[in-house]
C-alpha cells in the first residue's frame, strides 16, 4: 500500500469516511478542523514538538524575544533594540520556517538581507546553547529526528508550506493520505507544487471527480467560475457597523430560538479583533452567548495597567500623576473620596512624601515600593512579588476571570524573567522587560467556554458549519491587504527567491487569501449570510470585490427580529404597549418630558418653572444673584435653590473665577498694607511679592501644576496695575476695601461688596475690579439682549448709601486689571432699572426659572450648569414673550 | 467606457505628465487606465506608487483598477500583486518609509500611528509635562498664558515652526519692502486715483475753500508719486475734509459735486490703504521686542518638542505629522534613496494641488529619475489650512513640462450639462483670473426647463439682526426645494444615463461653516422634507453625548452634585423641577444631593436612587461602556432617544461616545481615569468628530470642505454673505520669512510688529485666494440645477462672485415676510413597524462542548459550574500549601509517560518545586508497585484514552486515566477520598467505553472505589438531567457548608456560606 494524495475540490466527506474507519492516526491544524471529523485535535506542530531531542525545550515568547534582542545586539546594534527585536520577530520567524537551515553565501545578498540572515543564525545560535527551539523552526527540527512513521490522515493542510510537507513525508507510514482540495485556476499554483513535490516523494495521486453537495461546496465553484445560476445567499448592506452586528445577532438569535445549536453557528470576521468588542456588547444586550477566542496582551487589562503604572511611578521617582494613578487604580482601592481630598491638597511627590500620606490616611506601609538602583534578576522578580503580595493583588484581581487569568500568566512569565538568577540589572532594565512582558504575554479576551463562536477565516479552514455569518466583506477588510513586510519587502523577497530563500511573495499571498476564503466557503452545509458596513466609523466602505466575483449584490437588509429589550422599546415606546414594563413607563414619561422640551410648547415644571412661589423678603439677594437671575432664571435657581453652587475647583486649572479671586484678595492685601503704613509705596514689588505669597498659600494655588511658572504672569499683571497711575490716581484715598453693603431695592433686600472706594476731592468713587478686558454685559432687557448694567447703579443707588450716608458719589466705574483702564459702561434709566426688579420679584412669585438665557449667549458662557439645564438649539423655538406674560 | 481623446492622451503619455483635471472630467477613470497602461507596459504593481488624499480615495482606486484590469492582463501575477501595491496615502507612505527605515528615520521599529483624533488626545494629556520642561527663567520673558498658546500653535506644525524659528530679519526685510512697493503701485494705479487726479486737474476756483483742499490734494499726489514725504502726504490725503466750498465760485452745483467727490473717493483710498498700514510699513519697536524675545521661544520650543519627542518614543507612537518629519529625515540618506529607486519606479499622484510643502520635499526625493504622472487642479485647492500649497503643484508641472512633456487638460465635464456650465465659466472667468479654465459639457441637453441657475439674496434687511436674516433665508431655501420636489423637476440620472424626476437625495445644501446648516435643515424639516447632515461639533458637545458622561462623573463621584443633578433631570430618570425645589428645602447644608436623597423617600425621586445604587456597586467591578449599557437597560434611556426628533442623529452621537469611551478605557476599565481623561479632553478642546451617519433618501447638508469630490442634481450654495472670521492668532510664522507674536504694551494692548502685519496680510491674501476656490469647488459640485442665496446683499462670497454673477444672472430678491421667522417645531421621527418576530427571551447557556468532570462540578453547585465553565473564572483560595492540582497533575503525566526518575518531571515541569515531583513520582510509582492495582494493570490496558459522550445538546470530552477491556480507572491524588463527588465522571466513562464497572484508585489511600454495573444504571438518570438543565442555563446556587468551604469561588460569590 502505498502513501496517496487525495485531490477532491470537495474533500470533506470522503475525509471524514476515512477518519471514522479509525485506522489512521488524524492530524489536523485547528480544533475546529478536528472536531468537524469528529477527532481530536492533534496538529504536526502538536507532533512536531513531541519529536524534540531529550532535555530541549521551545523558547517561550519572552524568550525568544530575549534571545532575539541579544542577537541583533551582537550583530546589527540599531538604536532601539527592543524595538527592532519586536518589529524583526515575524521575519526572523517567516525565515525559519521557509528553510531547514541557510548555507548561503551572503555575498549574493543584499546588506537588509545579509543581515537579517546573520541576525537569524545568531539567533538560533544563541537559543541552542540553552538548548532552546523556536517555535517556528519545530518543524524542520522534528523532520531532523526521524521519527517513527505512521499511517495517517493529514486534513485542513489545505495550503501547504514546505516545512509541514517535509514533515508530513517523513512521518506518513504507508497507508497514509493527505487530502488537498484543488482546482485548475491560476489561484491553485501553489498547491500543485505541493502536490509535484509530494510525487516526487513517491506519493501517489488519487484523483476524484467533483460532486457539488452543499451550497457552500456550490458557491465554493462559483467563486473560481461563474457556475449556472447557484441558490444566492442573503448578503446585507448595513449602514454602520453596529447596524451590522446587530443585525447579524438578530438573526444568530434567531436561529438559536428554533433550537439550533450554538456549535452549529459561527461568525467569522477577516480581523476578529476589530469586531470582537462590538460584536460582545451587543451580545450581551441581547443575551446571546457569544464565544470570542482571541487573545489580549496583558497590557490591555486592569492588572497589566496596574502593573505598568506601578513600573512607571517607580522609574519616575513617584511624581504626583502616575503614584496617585497608581492607588486610585479600581484594582488597587477605589480610594475613597476623602483619601482622594487629602492626597490632592498634599500633592505629595516623591517616595517619603507619599509614605507619609499613605500612612496616615490608609494606614498603608508603601515602604515595599522602596527599591534599589541595581539588582540581581531574581531579586527583582521576588520584589514585584512581594509588592503584588502587599497590594493584596491576587485576591483583588479574583473579581474578575479575565484579571485573575492575567495575573497567574504574569507570575508565570515572571519564572522565566528570574533567570538567569545571578545577572545584575538595573531597575529601569528590569521594568523595561516587565513591559515587554505585558505586551507579549497573553490572556483570553473573552475566558470560558461555550457559544456562538466568532472566528478568523484560517481558523476554520476544512471545517463545517451548517449556519456562517461573515461580517465585514468590504474592499481592504475582506480580502485583508497584502501587507509588505517592513523588514524583507516583497522586492527582496524576490531576490532571496532567486538563491533559494523561499518566502512568500505577494501574488503568492495574495492568492493565499483568495484560497482561504474559497476554503470558507466549502465549510457551509445549510446558509450562509455575507454582510459589511456601508460606514466603519466615519470611513466609507466600498463591497468586497468576493461578492461581485459570487455574483452577490447586497441589499438592505430586510427587518430583522427585535433581539432585546432594549430595541423592543424603542419601538414600544409611541405605542403605550406593555403596561407592566416599568423601565418602560419610565421611558414614556422622560420622552414626554423631553418632547416639550424641544417642542415650542411653553416651558414646564421640567423647563424651571416649578410654579411654586418663593418669598423674595425671606431672602437677601448678592448682585450677582440679581445678575444671574436676570440673565437666565434658571441659573439662579440652580445656583441658589438646587444650592448646585460653583463647580467644585478643578484640579489642575485656574479657573476665571479663582484668578479673579486671587487678584481681589491679593489688591486687598496690599491696600490693608498700605492704609496701616502709610509709607510704603503701592509700587513696590516686595510688597506685593509679600501679600501674593500669602494669599496663593490660602487658597492653596501652590498646587496647581506649573504654578511656580505660572505665578510670575500674574505677579506681572498685577504689579502692571500696581504701576499704572490711573489705577489709584493722585490724590485718591481708598476708603474702604472689599466693603460689605446691605440696603434694600425695591422692595429686594441687597448685599453685596464693593472691591474699592475712594474718596476723591469730587466725591465718592466706587471700583469693581475685573479681570476681563470688557465690562459685564449686565442683564436681559424685555428683548431678551443682555444689556441693562445692575452692579454699578446698585452701587451708587444702594451701597454708597449705606456705607457713607453722608457723602456724595462722584462716579463708578469697572476697572479692568489686565487692561489697565477703566471700563466704562452705560448707566441704565430708572425705569429700565424698575423693570429688572419687577421681573426678578415676578420670578420668584411665580416660582418661575426657566432655562431662559440672554439671546446673545452671554449668560451660558460662563455659567456651570449646561449639564443641568439642558440647553441648546432647542430654546430657539421657546418664545420668549410667552415666558414673560406668564410671569406678570 | 472609452476614454476622451483628452482622457487618452493623458493616460498613454509615454513619458511623465502633469494633468490638469477640471471638475467632473473623469479624472479616475483615467488614472485607472494610465495604472493599466503601466502593467502593459512591464511594469509590476509592485514598482508603481499611487498616491491620493484620503483613504476613502484610495480604496476606491484600487477597485477602480480591478475593475478596469477586467481580463485585459494577461500576466495573472501582476492582477495578484495589484492587492500588494502601495495605492495609499501620502501617511501611509510616509509610515511605510519609518517602518522600513526606522533608524534613519529616528523612530522606533515597532511604533504605533495615533490618528487624527488620537493625536490631538495624546497632546492633550502630554502637553502640561511638557510645558513643565521649560525653564524657569523663561517664563519670566513670555508668560505662561502666551507661552501656552504660543507653544501649541508650532505643535500644530512643527517643521514649519522650526524653519520660521531659524530665520532672521535679513529673511523678511526684503518681503517687506516688495509688499510695500506693490501696495504703492496698487494704490498709484488704482483707477479711482487716476479719476481723482483727472477731474482735480479739470477744476478749479481759485479763491474758494474747496479749492485750496483740491489743491492741497493734488500737491500731496504729486508727491507721492514723486516718492517724497510719502507719509505725510497719504496722512494728508486721509484727512482731506470737502464739507467747505461754495456753489457759486464752482459755477454749478454739478462742479462742486464732482469735485467734492473725487476728493472723498481718493480720501476714502487713501483711508483704506492706511488702514491696511502696507505702503507705510517699517520695522518697529515690537518687532526688536519680539526679536529679543525669539531666543526665549528657540529654547523653550526646543525643550517641548523634545521631551514630546521623548514621551512618543517611549511610548512608541508618532502622529500624522511625526510620519512626514521622519519620512523625509529617512529620505535624507542616500542609502535610503537608492533604496526606493530600486523598487518604485512609477509615481501616480492625485490632488496634487492639495500637496503641502513637506509632502513636495518627500516626492522631490523619491522621484528623481521616475516616471511621474501628477494630476490636479489648482482651481480646487482648498486645504490651505493644512498647508495645502497649490504652488507646489504649478512648480511640479512646469518642471515636468521643462522636460519636454507638455501639460495635459482634461476639460470635458461628464457632469454638469451644457447650459449651467457657461453660467458657471462665465462667473468664474473674471475671479479665477489666470487660473480659469473653460469647461465644455459632455451633455447638451438640458434636464429641464430654465432657470438652471438662480441667485436670490436678501436686499433690505429692514434692520433685522442676521440671525434673523439667516432664518428667512433658510425658509427660503426650504420653499425652493419644495418646490423643485412638488413640480417633480427633472434630473439627470447619472447611473442610466436618463432623466427621471427628482428626489431628496439628488440635493444638497453646502455652506462655508457648519454653523448655519442646522437651520437650514430645521427649515427642511418643518416642511416634511427628511434631511441628512453628516457631521459637524464636536461629540463632546451633544447632549447624549454630556447625559452620558454625567453619569459617568456621578459614578465616579457621587458628590458631584452638578453631574447628579443633571442625571436626575436628564432623560435617564426625568425628575421635574419641582420635585427637586421640594427635596432641596431640606437639604442641609454641606451635604451633598446625592447623601441627602439616599436617605429621603421621596415618589419623585426613589425610583431613580434606586438604580444608581445598584449602578454604584456595579461600578466596582463593570468598565465603563459596560455601566452606560447598564444604565440604558435600566432606564430606557435609548428607547426615549430614538423617539425624538432627529433620532438617527441622537442615537448615532450615544454610540459615537460609548465607542469613544470604549477606546478611553482601555486598560483601566475604570470610570474614574475615563471621567479624568474626558475633563482633560474637554478643557484642552479637543474636538471629537461626530459619528458619520449614512445618508439615506434625504436632502444633505454639509460644508463645501466636505462636499469635494461629491456631486448632486441640485445644489444650493447658500450663506454666502457670511464673512471669514478674523482671525487674531497670537503668533504667526512663516518657514520662509520667520515668527512673530503680538506684544502686550504698557496697559496690557496687543502691539503688532511689521513682520506679524506683513504676515498677516499674506496670510489674508492667501486666504481671499482660496476662498475664491472653495466656491468654485462649491458651484461645481451641480449637475442640473444651481441655487445661490444669501441672507444680505454684500459681503463674503457674494462680493467675491460679484464681478462674475453679473454677466451670468440676475439676482432676485429674497423675501421679508415675518411669518418666516416663527419657530417651527421638528415632527418626530416616523413610528416603525413592529416586526412580526420578537426574541426577547433567553436562548440557553449556548455551552455545547465540555469536559466529562464539568458533570462533577455541576452536581456540586450550579452556580459553581457557571463560574468556572461559562465565565471561565479561575477562583481565589488562600493557597493552602499542598499543591493539590499541581501533584494531580504531574501524577497523571508520570503515569502515563511511564516515568521513573525525576529527570523527565523536572524537563517538563520546570517551574515546580522537586518537593512537588517527587510527591506526584511516589504516587505514581504506587500504581505499578501495589499488589492491590494489580487486576487493572491489564496488558492491554490503553492510558490517557480520550471518549466523547454526547448528552442532549452537549458533548462532553474526557480522558479516561486507564481503560482495559472490563473496565474504566480513574487516578485520584486527593487528600480525602470522597467518591460520591466523582460518580457522574465516572459513569460518563463507562458510557462512553460501554464498560460495566468503573473504579476509582485512591493513589495515597492505597484504595479503590467501584462502581458496579448496577450503580451505574442509577446514575443515568441525574446525569440526563444535569446535561439538560445546563444547556438550559439554568445555574442555581446550591450553597452548603461542605462545598462553600472547599470552593475557590467563596470569596466572589454572593450566596457563599461561610464557615465560622
Ligand atoms: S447654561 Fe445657559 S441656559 Fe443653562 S443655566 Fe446656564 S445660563 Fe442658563
Amino acid at each position: 500500500m502505498s502513501r496517496l494524495i487525495y485531490l477532491e475540490a470537495q474533500p470533506y466527506f470522503r475525509a471524514k469516511e476515512v477518519a471514522d474507519q479509525n485506522q489512521l492516526a488524524v492530524t489536523t491544524p485547528t480544533k475546529t478542523t478536528a472536531r468537524a471529523l469528529g477527532k481530536q485535535k492533534r496538529s504536526l506542530q502538536d507532533f512536531a514538538m513531541q519529536q524534540l531531542p531529550k532535555g530541549t525545550t521551545i523558547a517561550s515568547p519572552l524568550e525568544a524575544q530575549r534571545a532575539l534582542r541579544e542577537a541583533i545586539h551582537q550583530t546589527v546594534q540599531p538604536h532601539d533594540v527592543e524595538g527592532t527585536a519586536r518589529a524583526w520577530m515575524p521575519t526572523v520567524q517567516a525565515l525559519l520556517r521557509s528553510s531547514p537551515s541557510f548555507n548561503i553565501a551572503l555575498d549574493s545578498c543584499t546588506e537588509r538581507a545579509t543581515q537579517l540572515l546573520q541576525v537569524t543564525q545568531r539567533y538560533v545560535d544563541i537559543l541552542r546553547q540553552q538548548n532552546q527551539f523556536d517555535t517556528a523552526e519545530v518543524l524542520w527540527r522534528a523532520v531532523e529526528q526521524q521519527p517513527e512513521p505512521h499511517p495517517a490522515l493529514i486534513y485542513g493542510y489545505f495550503q501547504p508550506r514546505l516545512d509541514e510537507l517535509t514533515l508530513i513525508d517523513a512521518i506518513a507510514a504507508d497507508g497514509s493520505i493527505v487530502v488537498l482540495p484543488i482546482g485548475t485556476g491560476e489561484l491553485f499554483r501553489e498547491s500543485r507544487v505541493a502536490v509535484e513535490w509530494l510525487q516526487q516523494k513517491s506519493w501517489t495521486i488519487h484523483a476524484f471527480e467533483a460532486s457539488l453537495q452543499t451550497i457552500g461546496e456550490k458557491l465554493g465553484q462559483q467563486f473560481l467560475a461563474p457556475v449556472e445560476a447557484i441558490a444566492k445567499p442573503s448578503t446585507y448592506a448595513y449602514s454602520n457597523v453596529e447596524a451590522e452586528v446587530r443585525g447579524t445577532l438578530a438573526q444568530v438569535k434567531q436561529l438559536l430560538h428554533e433550537g439550533v445549536s450554538a456549535r452549529d453557528i459561527t461568525i467569522i470576521a477577516r480581523d476578529e479583533i476589530s469586531y470582537g468588542p462590538q460584536l460582545l456588547e451587543i451580545a450581551w444586550e441581547c443575551g446571546i452567548p457569544l464565544r470570542a477566542l482571541y487573545a489580549t496582551p496583558l497590557n490591555t487589562t486592569r492588572f497589566g495597567a496596574w502593573i505598568d503604572l506601578l513600573l512607571e511611578a517607580i522609574e519616575q521617582q513617584f511624581p504626583f500623576e502616575a503614584t496617585a494613578k497608581l492607588l486610585r487604580h479600581p484594582l488597587y482601592t477605589n480610594p475613597d473620596a476623602e483619601f482622594w481630598s487629602a492626597v490632592r491638597c498634599l500633592h505629595p511627590t516623591g517616595f517619603t512624601a507619599w509614605q507619609e500620606v499613605c500612612q496616615s490616611v490608609l494606614n498603608f506601609d508603601l515602604s515595599v515600593l522602596k527599591v534599589g538602583h541595581r539588582a540581581r534578576r531574581d531579586f527583582w522578580v521576588e520584589r514585584l512579588q512581594t509588592i503584588l503580595k502587599t497590594f493584596d493583588l491576587r485576591r483583588r484581581c479574583s473579581r474578575w476571570a479575565r484579571e485573575s487569568l492575567a495575573f497567574n500568566a504574569l507570575n508565570q512569565a515572571l519564572v522565566n524573567l528570574a533567570k538567569p538568577e545571578e545577572e545584575i540589572l538595573t531597575w529601569s532594565a528590569f521594568a523595561q522587560e516587565m513591559r515587554e512582558v505585558l505586551a507579549i504575554v497573553g490572556v483570553p479576551a473573552q475566558p470560558g467556554r461555550g457559544g456562538v463562536e466568532l472566528h478568523s477565516p484560517s481558523s476554520i479552514i476544512g471545517a463545517r458549519y451548517p449556519y456562517l455569518f461573515v461580517l465585514g466583506m468590504a474592499e481592504e477588510t475582506l480580502p485583508a491587504p497584502v501587507r509588505n513586510d517592513c523588514v524583507l519587502d516583497f522586492h527582496e523577497r524576490k531576490a532571496l527567491r532567486h538563491i533559494g530563500i523561499p518566502l512568500e511573495l505577494a501574488s503568492e499571498a495574495a492568492r493565499q487569501e483568495a484560497l482561504l476564503f474559497y476554503y470558507l466557503l466549502q465549510t457551509i452545509t445549510e446558509a450562509v449570510v455575507f454582510s459589511y458596513a456601508s460606514l466603519n466609523g466615519r470611513q466609507e466602505q466600498l463591497p468586497s470585490p468576493y461578492l461581485a466575483q459570487l455574483g452577490l449584490k447586497a441589499i438592505a437588509p430586510p427587518e430583522m427580529p427585535i433581539a432585546s429589550l432594549e430595541a423592543l422599546q424603542k419601538l414600544s415606546l409611541r405605542r403605550a404597549t406593555h403596561p407592566e414594563d416599568v423601565v418602560l413607563q419610565n421611558a414614556i414619561h422622560a420622552w414626554t418630558v423631553e418632547c416639550r422640551r424641544e417642542s415650542s410648547a411653553t416651558q414646564d415644571e421640567y423647563d424651571g418653572v416649578t410654579g411654586m412661589p418663593i418669598d423674595y423678603r425671606d431672602r437677601i439677594f448678592s448682585v450677582s444673584q440679581l445678575t444671574k437671575l436676570g440673565l437666565c432664571p434658571f441659573q439662579w435657581f440652580a445656583d441658589k435653590v438646587l444650592k448646585l453652587g460653583e463647580p467644585e475647583e478643578s484640579e489642575d486649572d485656574l479657573s476665571p473665577s479663582r484668578r479673579g479671586n486671587l487678584y481681589h484678595k491679593v489688591l486687598e492685601l496690599v491696600f490693608k498694607e498700605l492704609q496701616t503704613n502709610p509709607q510704603q509705596s503701592l509700587q513696590d514689588p516686595a510688597l506685593l511679592e509679600a501679600q501674593f505669597q500669602s494669599v496663593e498659600q490660602a487658597m492653596k494655588l501652590t498646587d496647581l501644576p506649573l504654578w511656580a511658572v505660572r505665578r510670575i504672569e500674574h505677579l506681572q499683571t498685577l504689579q502692571r496695575v500696581l504701576n499704572e497711575p490711573n489705577f489709584f490716581p493722585d490724590g485718591a484715598e481708598a476708603i474702604a476695601l472689599e466693603a460689605k453693603f446691605e440696603g434694600i431695592w425695591h422692595d429686594l433686600k441687597l448685599t453685596g461688596r464693593v472691591d474699592r472706594i475712594d474718596r476723591t476731592p469730587q466725591g465718592l468713587v466706587l471700583i469693581d475690579y475685573k479681570t476681563g478686558s470688557s465690562p459685564p454685559k449686565g442683564v436681559s432687557d424685555a428683548n431678551g439682549k443682555a444689556c441693562i448694567d445692575l452692579q454699578l447703579p446698585l452701587y451708587q443707588q444702594v451701597a454708597a448709601p449705606a456705607l457713607f450716608p453722608a457723602a456724595t458719589v462722584a462716579t463708578s466705574y469697572y476697572y479692568s486689571l489686565t487692561k489697565t483702564k477703566k471700563l466704562s459702561k452705560a448707566l441704565p434709566s430708572e425705569q429700565e432699572l424698575a423693570d429688572v426688579a419687577d421681573r426678578c420679584k415676578a420670578h420668584l412669585n411665580h416660582g418661575h426659572f426657566p432655562v431662559q438665557p440672554d439671546v446673545g449667549g452671554v449668560a451660558c458662557q460662563y455659567c456651570a450648569f449646561d449639564l443641568v439645564c439642558r440647553q441648546g438649539s432647542r430654546l430657539s423655538r421657546k418664545a420668549r414673550k410667552e415666558n414673560t406674560h406668564d410671569a406678570d | 467606457m472609452m476614454l476622451t481623446k483628452q482622457q487618452a492622451a493623458a493616460a498613454y503619455a509615454v513619458h511623465s505628465v502633469a494633468v490638469t483635471a477640471g471638475a467632473g472630467t473623469g479624472k479616475t477613470h483615467m488614472l485607472a487606465e494610465r495604472y493599466l497602461y503601466h502593467l502593459e507596459s512591464g511594469y509590476s504593481p509592485l514598482t508603481i506608487v499611487a498616491l491620493t488624499f484620503t483613504e476613502k480615495a484610495a480604496t476606491e482606486l484600487r477597485s477602480r483598477i480591478r475593475q478596469t484590469i477586467g481580463d485585459r492582463l494577461a500576466n495573472p501575477d501582476f492582477v495578484a500583486e495589484l492587492e500588494a501595491a502601495q495605492i495609499s496615502t501620502f501617511h501611509a507612505l510616509a509610515a511605510r518609509i519609518c517602518r522600513e527605515h526606522s533608524d534613519a528615520a529616528g523612530v522606533p521599529p515597532d511604533f504605533a500611528v495615533l490618528d487624527d483624533l488620537d493625536g490631538k488626545v495624546w497632546l492633550a494629556e502630554a502637553f502640561t509635562e511638557a510645558l513643565d520642561q521649560i525653564p524657569l527663567h523663561l517664563y519670566k520673558q513670555v508668560p505662561y498664558s502666551s507661552m501656552r498658546s504660543i507653544m501649541l500653535a508650532l505643535l500644530g506644525d512643527p517643521l514649519t515652526a522650526t524653519k520660521a524659528l531659524a530665520r532672521r530679519r535679513k529673511d523678511w526685510l526684503p518681503i517687506l519692502q516688495q509688499v510695500k512697493q506693490e501696495a504703492l503701485e496698487a494704490f498709484v494705479h488704482h483707477k479711482d486715483w487716476f479719476n481723482t487726479k483727472d477731474i482735480l486737474q479739470s477744476y478749479a476756483a481759485p479763491g474758494d475753500k474747496l479749492n485750496d483742499v483740491r489743491e492741497s490734494t493734488l500737491d500731496a499726489i504729486a508727491s507721492i508719486e514723486q516718492g517724497h514725504a510719502f507719509a505725510e502726504s497719504l496722512e494728508a490725503l486721509c484727512d482731506l475734509k470737502v464739507n467747505v466750498g461754495s456753489q457759486k465760485a464752482w459755477g454749478s452745483k454739478e462742479k462742486l459735486d464732482a469735485v467734492k467727490d473725487a476728493i472723498k473717493c481718493i480720501r476714502e483710498l487713501a483711508q483704506e490703504h492706511q488702514k491696511q498700514g502696507l505702503m507705510t510699513l517699517e520695522p518697529n519697536i515690537w518687532d526688536d521686542q519680539a526679536e529679543a524675545i525669539l531666543p526665549v521661544l528657540r529654547e523653550a520650543f526646543e525643550q517641548v518638542r523634545s521631551q514630546l519627542q521623548q514621551a512618543k518614543q517611549r511610548q512608541r507612537v508618532l502622529d500624522f505629522s511625526d510620519l512626514e518629519i521622519h519620512a523625509l529625515q529617512a529620505l535624507n540618506h542616500q542609502a535610503v534613496r537608492d533604496y526606493y529607486a530600486q523598487r518604485w519606479q512609477v509615481f501616480l499622484i492625485d490632488e496634487f494641488q492639495d500637496t503641502n510643502p513637506i509632502q513636495g520635499e518627500l516626492l522631490e526625493l523619491l522621484t528623481a529619475n521616475q516616471l511621474l504622472t501628477i494630476v490636479g487642479d489648482a482651481k480646487q485647492s482648498i486645504y490651505g489650512f493644512r498647508r495645502a500649497d497649490v504652488k507646489v503643484f504649478e512648480s511640479w508641472r512646469d518642471h515636468i513640462y521643462s522636460a519636454g512633456n507638455p501639460p495635459k487638460e482634461l476639460s470635458l465635464s461628464f457632469r454638469t450639462h451644457h447650459t449651467l456650465m457657461q453660467s458657471i465659466n462665465t462667473i468664474f472667468e473674471p475671479i479665477l483670473n489666470g487660473l480659469h479654465q473653460n469647461l465644455d459639457a459632455h451633455r447638451q441637453e438640458e434636464p429641464h426647463t430654465a432657470p438652471h441657475l438662480r441667485v436670490l439674496t436678501i436686499q433690505d434687511t429692514h434692520g433685522l439682526p442676521i440671525d434673523q436674516c439667516r432664518q428667512i433665508e433658510a425658509q427660503q431655501i426650504a420653499d425652493l426645494i419644495k418646490q423643485l420636489l412638488d413640480d417633480q423637476v427633472m434630473v439627470y440620472d447619472k447611473l442610466t444615463g436618463t432623466l427621471r424626476p427628482i428626489e431628496y437625495r439628488d440635493i444638497a445644501i453646502l455652506s462655508r461653516t457648519w454653523s448655519p446648516l442646522e437651520l437650514y435643515g430645521q427649515a427642511l424639516e418643518s416642511q416634511g422634507i427628511p434631511i441628512f447632515q453628516a457631521g459637524g461639533g464636536s461629540l463632546l458637545e451633544t447632549r447624549e453625548a454630556k447625559d452620558a458622561w454625567a453619569l459617568l462623573r456621578f459614578l465616579a463621584d457621587p458628590t458631584d452634585d452638578i453631574a447628579f443633578m443633571a442625571v436626575l433631570r436628564s432623560p435617564f430618570f426625568a425628575v421635574s423641577d419641582r420635585t427637586l425645589f421640594q427635596l432641596a428645602q431640606t437639604l442641609p447644608d454641606q451635604v451633598s444631593w446625592w447623601k441627602h436623597l439616599k436617605h429621603q423617600p421621596n415618589a419623585g425621586s426613589y425610583a431613580a436612587i434606586q438604580v444608581l445604587e445598584k449602578l454604584l456597586i456595579e461600578r466596582h467591578s463593570e468598565a465603563p461602556t459596560r455601566l452606560l449599557q447598564l444604565a440604558d437597560r435600566v432606564t430606557g434611556y435609548t428607547a426615549v432617544i430614538a423617539n425624538l426628533p432627529n433620532a438617527p442623529r441622537r442615537e448615532a452621537d450615544w454610540l459615537g461616545f460609548l465607542a469613544f469611551v470604549r477606546e478611553l478605557e482601555q486598560g483601566s476599565n475604570d470610570v474614574l481615569s475615563v471621567v479624568q481623561r474626558l475633563k482633560i479632553l474637554v478643557t484642552s478642546e479637543v474636538e471629537v468628530p461626530r459619528p458619520a451617519l449614512e445618508a439615506g433618501n434625504a436632502v444633505q447638508l454639509m460644508t463645501i470642505h466636505a462636499s469635494k469630490g461629491l456631486e448632486w442634481s441640485v445644489v444650493a450654495v447658500a450663506d454666502l454673505t457670511r464673512r471669514s472670521p478674523s482671525d487674531s492668532s497670537q503668533v504667526r510664522f512663516d518657514p520662509d520669512l520667520g515668527l512673530t507674536f503680538q506684544l502686550a504694551d504698557e496697559a496690557g494692548d496687543n502691539q503688532k510688529s511689521a513682520l506679524y502685519t506683513l504676515l498677516e496680510y499674506r496670510k489674508r491674501q492667501a486666504e481671499k485666494e482660496e476662498n475664491k476656490r472653495v466656491l468654485y469647488v462649491a458651484l461645481t459640485r451641480a449637475r442640473d440645477h444651481l441655487i445661490l442665496t444669501a441672507a444680505g446683499n454684500k459681503g463674503g462670497g457674494l462680493d467675491i462672485l460679484h464681478p462674475g454673477l453679473q454677466g451670468a444672472v440676475s439676482i432676485e430678491e429674497i423675501s421679508m415676510e415675518q411669518d418666516r421667522l416663527h419657530p417651527v417645531d421638528i415632527e418626530d421621527p416616523p413610528l416603525p413597524s413592529i416586526p412580526t418576530r420578537i426574541l426577547t427571551g433567553t436562548v440557553g447557556s449556548g455551552l455545547w462542548e465540555l469536559p466529562v468532570t464539568a458533570l462533577t462540578e455541576y452536581a456540586q453547585c450550579p452556580q459553581r459550574f457557571r463560574y468556572r465553565y461559562v465565565d471561565g473564572h479561575l477562583g481565589y483560595r488562600e493557597a493552602n500549601g499542598n499543591h493539590g492540582t499541581e501533584i494531580g497533575t504531574v501524577t497523571h503525566w508520570a503515569l502515563q509517560h511511564q516515568i521513573q526518575e525525576l529527570q523527565p518531571l523536572s524537563a517538563n515541569f520546570s517551574h515546580l518545586s522537586i518537593d512537588i515531583l517527587q510527591e506526584a513520582l511516589i504516587l505514581a510509582q504506587q500504581f505499578h508497585q501495589r499488589e492491590l492495582y494489580a487486576p487493572y494493570r491489564h496488558p492491554e490496558g490503553l492510558a490517557e484514552h480520550a471518549i466523547t459522550l454526547k448528552l442532549g445538546q452537549i458533548t462532553f470530552n474526557g480522558i479516561i486515566d486507564w481503560l482495559t477491556p472490563e473496565c474504566v480507572l480513574d487516578f485520584k491524588t486527593d487528600q480525602e477520598p470522597k467518591p460520591h463527588h466523582h460518580r457522574l465522571q465516572l459513569w460518563a466513562y463507562a458510557k462512553a467505553t460501554e464498560r460495566t464497572t468503573a473504579h476509582i484508585a485512591y493513589l495515597r489511600h492505597s484504595q479503590v472505589h467501584t462502581f458496579t454495573a448496577q450503580d451505574l444504571t442509577e446514575l443515568q438518570d441525574e446525569a440526563e438531567a444535569v446535561a439538560n438543565a445546563i444547556a438550559k442555563g439554568q445555574y442555581p446556587p446550591q450553597p452548603s457548608q461542605t462545598s462553600c468551604s472547599s470552593c475557590a469561588y467563596l470569596e466572589i460569590c454572593d450566596h457563599g456560606m461561610r464557615s465560622g
